[in-house]
């Protein structure tokens, strides 16, 4: 639990961290589109340089880091090899079996793929631990906002989506108390076959819905004491605000843009 | 002895960036059917200690002695099960852990693991609902339909059932009225008294801890900083403010006295017993009127 | 002095509880300005009481009116508006993702622009002392605390009435104290009516009248001195014993009586001083000050 590092906030001070999530948010996107467009090794070495500047920025370890790819690392290889194993022919043939060929466009292209998911997964990784989950939220929000003319809630599922990450720590640390509490009652949680380890839960989901339904129930009831009627006719305490800064990311952007159309093979 | 702890430390996520030491060369014995209890402001390690009683946290340096049990950082999971029946533990608001659907079901839930028979179980839900206070027609209720106070008998029953020699209370009385405080209470002094439980309690209550217990563990960041019997615990309350500590009422009240000039030659007293036994052999022959 | 709440005839029933009333014909008047504390066993009927006043439950007989409005389905904004509620469990109430939004999101609700809003939350912060945790995140605090961010929340929306609804029953006694003592103090600042429904002796003795409710219907209403003269009775009431009551009766045993049927802690130190000190002064008073 503790290793897997992607999903989770590394509190630091550091002009990254400050961006404002919207623009985080439209740059990872737009970083991914940059990431598909390289496809020559000088594109990728601009993508590589574009990456380790926004980590060098974010004040993050870069071994912390790599440390959350980790887990992902056995994805990475199984799509690697599936590439360099059953790519179409092209270019020179160093093995043949069956159906299976090593080519030097195969090798080539698996070495491009690996780069690419090491690349989107670093991005990611670097948005989740430079900014807290309630601000991607906020963000997305406020991203999502144009569908409101769609009619969609854009607003009440902005305030659900709080509030379920602000409940998050809460019911982790009950289910750990819960848990602590039946392993005192003889349960032995992970330990034996399937049907045993499923049958083990029961004991942990059953206390562990109560609770929540109880903490639901008793948060819905105060926010209607504290005047909540609907999302929609509310105001914002938390806004986000667009700074130098944010246009300044774009400016690299768009040079790393130009320069990778440049070095890319037409 | 019942309970010896040899220079326990235990650190949190320990081997990672994350380390956080919680608690630092703790030496303590608890004799056979002793009562103690452990008192410390909110975060000073109290909940770390009692997790190590029955091994849901194991010590990362040093040595557990409980009856028959040792517990060193080597020791597997496989060698703790007996341990966990031998000690019971209530946890802070137990009545969370309830999760069957009749209450007879759940209190033979830890019987059944320690590989009761379902009529042994059974039996003992019947002896325990009993124990606690609460008559044969709940056995067949759902636990999730009694008030806040009886789901709490029920889970303690629960932990009893399991006939555990040392039983562990994190704060049991907390949220209850005062009745119900009152009535826990002394359903734990009668097991103490009758079945010779050993009994460690976590608590705020200084009023319990003078009422109850024989010997006193004062914890503060992750470090036990005295131990002793409430009489020599609590007859210093400077000390016991300085270490953000409740001070008992009787203690509070009798030193205000102290400051005006009454004199304690037997020492703080520290419940209204002993206090107005203190007053009644200073009281002048006929000052007050006697009744 | 003017009444700020009336309640009449109040009677409610939970759904699926056969005839069993949580309240049942309840009347009682709240005046401006004044700490109020309703007592009773745990299954009193207390909470439901508080909650029908700042309509939160659908109550079908009798009338609450606050501040001159009287609660309906169409006036319910309007009554909670002037109402500020406190519960029980710290974590359940936090709505905000950090200290600052959760004191934030009444005036959210009550669509205040965000210029005020900023004043306001940093000024409600600085009242309960809680200004350099405004970033924290509920997780970090402790239950005090969190019942000090609930205060603040309060504060910010500036209501006439103070609810609360055994605010201080899970916290340890230190967040207690430090709880109990902000109330004290915002009673006096922000000059709110206080409603506290409490196990708690001195929560209790804060009070200027108590309320004790028993099986949903209200059987007594007097002053704290007078409902602590019943001595060891009061733990029959949901309240603990205070510490001069059982002194008192443990001297009463040793044949020493006291001067009063309650006496304050004070007025107990100086009698035993007195007394013990064979002071100048005539020995003790009898009757009620």
């Amino acid at each position: 639990m503790s290793k897997f590092i992607f999903g989770r906030y590394l509190p630091l001070n550091s002009v990254v961290h400050r961006l404002d999530p919207r623009n985080k948010l439209l740059l990872s996107f737009c970083y991914i589109i940059l990431v598909f467009l390289a496809n020559s090794w000088v594109s990728y070495l601009i993508l590589i340089i574009l990456t380790l500047g926004a980590i060098a920025a974010s004040k993050i370890k870069l071994g912390f880091l790599m440390r959350g790819i980790r887990p992902l690392i056995w994805l990475i290889i199984f799509t690697v090899l599936l590439q360099i194993l059953f790519s179409p022919v092209g270019g020179q043939v160093y093995w043949h079996w069956a159906f299976i060929n090593i080519t030097q466009s195969g090798l080539i292209n698996a070495g491009f793929i690996f780069i690419r998911f090491l690349l989107i997964i670093m991005m990611s990784t670097l948005l989740t631990l430079s900014t807290q989950p309630l601000d991607i939220a906020t963000g997305l929000a406020s991203l999502m906002r144009p569908l409101r003319w769609l009619h969609v809630p854009v607003d009440t599922l902005a305030m659900m989506l709080s509030i379920a990450l602000r409940f998050v720590p809460t019911l982790m640390d009950e289910a750990q108390k819960i848990m602590n509490a039946q392993r005192a009652r003889g349960v032995d949680f992970g330990e034996g076959g399937l049907v045993k380890q499923a049958k083990s839960l029961i004991p942990l989901m059953v206390p562990l819905f109560m609770s929540a339904f109880n903490r639901a129930e008793d948060l819905s009831t105060a926010m209607e004491a504290r005047g909540y009627q609907d999302s929609e006719h509310r105001s914002q305490y938390r806004i986000l605000t667009w700074q130098r800064r944010d246009t300044v990311t774009w400016i690299i952007f768009g040079v790393g843009l130009v320069l990778i159309l440049i070095s890319r093979r037409w | 002895m019942s309970i010896a702890f040899k220079h326990v430390d235990y650190t949190y996520q320990a081997g990672t960036p994350l380390a956080t030491p919680a608690l630092t060369d703790i030496s303590l014995t608890v004799p056979d059917h002793g009562y103690l209890a452990i008192i410390g402001h909110t975060g000073s390690g109290k909940s770390t200690l009692i997790q190590q009683l029955n091994a849901l946290l194991k010590p990362t340096a040093g040595e557990i002695q409980i009856d028959q049990f040792t517990i060193t950082p080597q020791t597997t999971n496989a060698a703790l099960k007996p341990l966990r029946q031998h000690v019971g533990m209530v946890f802070q608001f137990p009545e969370s852990q309830l999760f069957e659907e009749t209450i007879q079901k759940d209190i033979a839930f830890g019987p059944r693991n320690f590989g009761a028979s379902v009529d042994q179980a059974n039996q003992l839900a019947t002896t325990m609902l009993d124990l606690v206070g609460l008559d044969a027609s709940y056995a067949q209720r759902s636990p999730f339909d009694l008030s806040g106070g009886q789901m709490r008998r029920v889970a303690i029953a629960g932990v009893l059932a399991m006939h555990p020699q040392i039983l562990v209370l994190d704060e049991p009385t907390a949220g209850l009225d005062p009745q119900g405080r009152q009535e826990m209470m002394a359903l734990f002094d009668r097991l103490h008294r009758e079945q010779g439980l050993t009994i460690v309690l976590v608590t705020h209550q200084m009023e319990d801890v003078v009422a109850y217990a024989e010997q006193v563990a004062v914890m503060q960041g992750g470090r036990l900083v005295k131990t002793g019997t409430p009489q020599e615990i609590f007859q210093d309350p400077a000390w016991l403010r300085a270490h953000q500590l409740d001070v008992p009422r009787a203690a509070k009240f009798a030193q205000k006295l102290a400051q005006r000039g009454v004199q304690w030659p037997a020492g703080l007293p520290l419940s209204a017993e002993a206090l107005a036994d203190s007053i009644a052999q200073q009281w002048p022959q006929g000052g007050g009127t006697h009744v | 002095m003017a009444n700020i709440i009336e309640v009449q005839q109040l009677s409610y029933q939970y759904p699926d509880s056969g005839d069993r009333h949580a309240l049942d014909r309840v009347s009682f008047d709240v005046h401006q300005g004044e700490w109020l504390a309703i007592v009773g066993h745990n299954g009193s009927g207390k909470s439901t009481l508080a909650r029908a006043i700042d309509g939160l439950l659908p109550f079908k007989e009798g009338t609450v009116t606050v501040g001159g409005i009287q609660l309906s389905p169409e006036t319910v904004w309007d009554v909670r508006a002037q109402i500020g509620m406190i519960f029980q469990n710290p974590d359940n109430q936090f709505v905000g993702a950090t200290v600052a939004d959760d004191v934030a999101f009444g005036l959210e609700n009550r669509q205040v622009p965000r210029a005020t809003m900023q004043k306001r939350v940093q000024a409600a912060l600085a009242k309960v002392g809680m200004t350099q945790f405004a970033h924290r995140e509920p997780a970090s605090l402790s239950g005090g605390q969190k019942q000090r961010v609930a205060l603040a929340g309060v504060v910010a929306i500036a209501p006439k009435i103070l609810i609360l609804d055994e605010a201080t029953s899970m916290l340890d006694p230190q967040g207690r104290q430090a709880v109990l003592e902000l109330v004290r103090e915002l009673r006096q600042t922000q000059q709110l009516t206080v409603i506290s429904i409490t196990h708690d002796i001195d929560e209790a003795a804060s009070a200027d009248r108590i309320l004790v409710l028993d099986d949903g219907r209200l059987i007594e209403e007097a002053t704290p001195a007078t409902i602590f003269a019943r001595g060891t009775a009061l733990i029959q009431t949901g309240l603990d014993v205070p510490f001069t009551v059982k002194l008192a009766a443990e001297l009463r045993a040793r044949g020493i009586a006291a001067p009063q049927d309650f006496q304050t802690t004070e007025e107990m130190e100086a009698w035993l001083c007195q007394s013990l000190l064979n002071t100048s002064t005539t020995p003790t008073k009898q009757g009620r000050p």
